[in-house]
This record gives C-alpha cells, structure tokens and sequence, in this order.
C-alpha cells in the first residue's frame, strides 16, 4: 500500500490522466444516447460493466458444478461470472503459454541455424520473407480447417506465428554482430562453431531481445484473433459473444482484461530475457524496453515499465 | 621466447591487395610491399588514413586475402588467423558479455588449455596490466584505458610470437595512452615479442618503436631505423634527432604541402 502510495505522489501529472480519462468515459456514458440495436449502451457507464455487464458472464460458464449453468436454466450470479471469467482467461493463457514458448524455442533455434549454415539462408530466405509478409489472421481458418479448431490447431497457429517473427528477426540479429567481434574470435584462436557459439549469439542477444519484447505483444494478438475467429472458449470468444450480443459492457471488461494480461506477459519476457543481456548498461536495457513496449503493445506500457 | 633480433619473424613478399567496390571500381590498397623484421623487434607503420597500414596488418593478421605476393610469419605462409599472431584492435573488441577474466581466458579456452592452468595464466596477465582487482567485473564497468589493458592481457595470455596493433590507443586521452605506452614497453621487455603497431601519431611511434615504415598510397615510401635512445621521455623527444625524423616523416607523409612542421628545437623571442 505504501508503494501504491509512492507510486501516485512520484507520478501527479499520470494520476491525473488517468483519473480525467475515467471521469470523461463516465461523463460520455451519460450522455451518449443508447442505440435501438444494442443490448447495452453505446458506452457503458462504470456502474453498468460492473454490475449488469459483468453478472451477464455467467452466462459463458459451461459446468453445471461451483455455479449454476445458465444455459441450462440456471441463475446468473457474480460467482458464476467470476468462474467464467477464470476458465475462459485459464484456456487462453494456456494455449498463449504453449504457442508462445514453442514459437520462441522453434524460431529462434531455427533462426541461428539459418544464420550459421549459408546453403540453409539461400534455401529458406524468399519462403520466409514471403511467410513474413503473409497477414497470419488471414490464415487463422486454414490451420483450423487443417489442425482443428481446438487447443492443438490454435496453438501451432499461434506457435508458427511467433516462428516467423523470430526466425527472421534472428537471422537479422546475427547479421547485425559487428563483425570486430568476430574477427576478435578468431584472432583469439576460435574455431567457426566456438565463435558461434561464445561470441555471436551472445551479441545478438541485445537486438532478439527486442523481437521476444514484440513476440510477447503479438502473441496476444494471434491467441485472441485465433479465439475470435473459431473457437468456442477463450477470452477472444468472450470477446466474439460480447459482439454477437453488443454487449459493450463485456467487451470492455474483456478488452481491459486482455491488456493486463498483456502486460504481464510482457513483464515477465521482459524479466526472463533480461538475464540474457544482464552485462549490458542498465540504460541501453532500457532503451530496449522502450521500443519493444512502444512497438508491441502500446506506448502507455512501454511508459508504465519505464516510470 | 624467440631471441630478439636473430632471425626473420616476419617478411612481405611483393605484396597487393586490391579491392573491388560494388560500383565495379578497384582500388590498390596495398602496391608492392616488401619488408623483412627481424624476431623481437617493434615496428611501427605510420601512414595518413585510407593509404593501407590498416590493411597491412590485416593481410598479416589472416584477416584480409592478399591478390599477389606473400606474407610470412617465420617459414609459414599466411592466409588466415593463426596461434602465432595476436591482434589488439582500434575499437572497443573487449567481449562486453563475459568478465574481465573470462575475455582474458577466452583464446586459451579456445586452445584447449586446462581450466587450472587457465587461471594461473588469466591472473598472471591481469596482475601484469594490474587488473586483478576487476578479474570478476563486467567490462562496462571499466574505463576505456582499463578496456584496453584487458585486451593485452587477453593477447599475452596467447603466448603469440607475433603482437599485432592495429591504433590500439587512439581513442584514449594523453595521459591514459602514455600509461598505456609504458606498460606496453615493459611488456614487449619482458617477452621479447616481434610487434607491429600502426599509428597515425608521429610522436607516438617514435616513442614506441626500433623501426618506422612509412606507408602511402599502398607503398612502403621509407623505412626508418628509430635510434633514439631509451626510455624516450620528454627530454629525448624534444631532441634534435628526434625532431629531425619527425621532419623526415612529414615530409615523406605530407609532402603535398598540406603540412608545415614548425620546430620546436629553434630559438625564438
């Protein structure tokens, strides 16, 4: 609580933002007049998305044990909302989790093994630069039509995605090595596979930490957009009902949930790959984290980490 | 160790290098070089920049192919890297994401070397360049002067025959880079390595060496014996021989009258 306290009396002027932000979003829920389509108003008043708006997603929870199951005639109660929220928040963490960390095991492996071997760069170079330029929502239908719509099929969809991030940002990782090092290596008497080894992928670890920054903000976008678009669990298909039933109350409530856990997921790259350029100054690391932020998720949060 | 002075560590042989730039243009950076150094000695290779000492130590570095002619090191051949040679670089090389003794122990690791004898070798060397004390930090947590020591540690610790210096202390200020030369000499001292130290600083290889090439236009235009006597302190280097063959110097460099030397050893009001 201290901290919180310091937090505000050290940061006025974003304090202030935000509390002018809230105050105007509850101003415009007031005045704005409510559409004959929707369900709930164009803007939703904080009172509404905390009461009715976040009550009606108990109507998301499937089980008929812990609360009772709407669809089966039961009661929507705050309870029944909060387990929704948890098992739909459970299912998308757990195919983010798995499609992030084999897309980051896959790509950057597959990255520096392009990088090392020249007869391997020839061969892949044009089908990765065509992959990079393909628009991965688009595709979302053919893994599912290919894998299923299920946890395997978004997770290869969301692991490949982070896979063509990375193997192309790897390989321009290493390209970027200033080449004084490795001639520094071999002065010193490194075979190729130790200079590899010892003195490039260290180097290029300050630029790929960057692209695991901006992995981190995509895979948010792949796991929601492949929820969004075909699967029946997850906050991306909360996201979907929400729109089906221009629920705008849920929409906020998911889409403020979404960027949380964005945010964390971002903090935690963050804190796992800084060991990785832990030599490095402190204020170049937070150069990095600036435009990573910036890039992937927005500069509120690049701004947030920073302060 | 190699006796100084007894046989020929390092001779060119009608050396070219010649680059071809992307626009088709060529350009002779180096245009019949030949010389011959005996073990032990130190020679620096003073030139203006863009006229090719840079690629001379590269080409006997191993790290840029000649076109024509040929570089040994003692009765070997070279056309790449090899255990008998040592580079400190111009820029920065110090590895920023291994300690201080790691980037000493780096090359003997390479070699195979045990990691016991590793470490008796790494704190001799970080003892001699007096950075015992930093064996364990960071090297961003080094000054630039202090950098550069860990780079010479790093190639003593090789044992190499041959010690290569590519403008190792350009960048540093007067007083770190006269530290610096100091150590340098003692070390060359107490080891008897053959060294090549290329430098754009006139004073800064009369100090340091037994011999001055001077390179232009890819051509080795004079090659200077430096006999001024040791140690070169402030005395000796405001002496008329020294002055003398710091003229020599310039006029060979600069003889497109784009320098004026005045002499500090004449009189005035």
């Amino acid at each position: 609580m201290n901290r919180f306290r310091r937090y505000v009396a050290a940061h006025p002027v974003s304090m202030a933002v935000w509390v002018v932000l809230i105050a105007a979003w509850e101003v415009l829920g007031h005045i704005t007049p409510e559409s004959q389509l929707s369900t709930s108003p164009l803007v939703p008043p904080l009172e509404y998305v905390f009461t009715d708006a976040f009550k009606s997603l108990a109507n998301n929870w499937p089980f008929d044990f812990w609360a009772p199951n709407p669809s089966k005639g039961g009661e929507i109660t705050y309870w029944g909302a909060v387990l929704a929220l948890g098992y739909h928040t459970m299912n998308t963490l757990y195919r983010l989790l798995f499609g992030l960390t084999s897309g980051i095991i896959l790509g950057v492996g597959t990255g520096l093994a392009v990088a090392y071997w020249p007869w391997l760069r020839r061969v892949a170079w044009t089908p990765l630069n065509f992959l990079r330029m393909l628009p991965l929502l688009a595709a979302i239908p053919l893994f599912q039509f290919w894998l299923g719509a299920n946890l395997r099929g978004s997770t290869v969809f969301i692991g490949f995605g982070i896979w063509v991030l990375l193997v192309v940002a790897t390989i321009n990782s290493v390209r970027n090595v200033p080449d004084l090092y490795i001639e520094n290596s071999r002065m010193l008497g490194a075979s190729p596979i130790r200079t590899y080894a010892r003195v490039v992928i260290p180097a290029a670890m300050v630029e790929l930490r960057t692209a695991l920054l901006l992995a981190a903000g995509l895979s948010w976008s792949l796991t929601v957009g492949a929820e969004y678009i075909g699967l029946t669990s997850g906050l991306g298909n909360l996201l979907a009902v929400a729109v089906f039933f221009t629920n705008t109350g849920r929409m906020v409530i998911i889409a403020v949930l979404i960027a949380v856990l964005a945010l964390l997921t971002f903090l935690v790259v963050d804190r796992l790959s800084r060991r990785l350029v832990r030599w490095m100054p402190k204020l170049a690391m937070d150069d990095v984290i600036r435009v990573a932020g910036a890039a992937s998720i927005g500069g509120a949060k690049a701004v947030a980490i920073d302060e | 160790m190699t006796e100084r002075g007894t046989s020929s560590a390092v001779s060119f042989h009608d050396v070219e290098c010649v680059f071809e730039h992307e626009s088709g243009r060529t350009v002779r950076a180096l245009d019949g070089v030949s010389f011959e150094v005996p073990a032990g000695q130190f020679v620096a290779i003073v030139g203006r920049s863009g006229h090719g000492k840079s690629t001379l130590l590269r080409c006997l570095a191993g790290l840029q192919a000649t076109t024509a002619g040929d570089v040994r090191v003692g009765s070997r051949s070279i056309d790449r890297p090899g255990p008998d040679r040592s580079m400190v670089f111009q820029q920065d090389a110090v590895f920023p994401w291994m300690s201080v003794r790691d980037n000493v122990e780096f090359g003997l690791r390479a070699q195979g070397v045990a990691k016991e004898e590793r470490h008796q070798t790494s704190t001799r060397w970080l003892e001699e360049v007096q950075l015992i004390d930093f064996a364990d930090s960071w090297p961003r947590e080094l000054s630039g002067g202090m950098r550069k020591r860990v780079a010479l540690a790093a190639v003593l610790a090789m044992d190499s025959e041959v010690w290569l210096m590519d403008e190792p202390f350009g960048s540093l200020d007067y007083f770190t880079r006269r530290a610096l030369h100091d150590l340098l000499l003692t070390l060359w001292d107490e080891t008897n390595k053959t060294v090549f130290f290329v430098t754009h600083d006139i004073e800064e290889a009369l100090i340091l060496a037994d011999r001055v090439l001077l390179v232009r236009d890819g051509r080795i235009v004079e090659d200077l014996p430096n006999t001024l006597p040791r140690p070169r302190d402030e005395e000796v280097r405001a002496s008329r021989p020294s002055v003398d063959m710091t003229k020599t110097i310039v006029d060979h460099l600069g003889s497109d009258g784009s320098i004026t030397l005045l002499d500090p050893t004449a009189g005035g009001d």
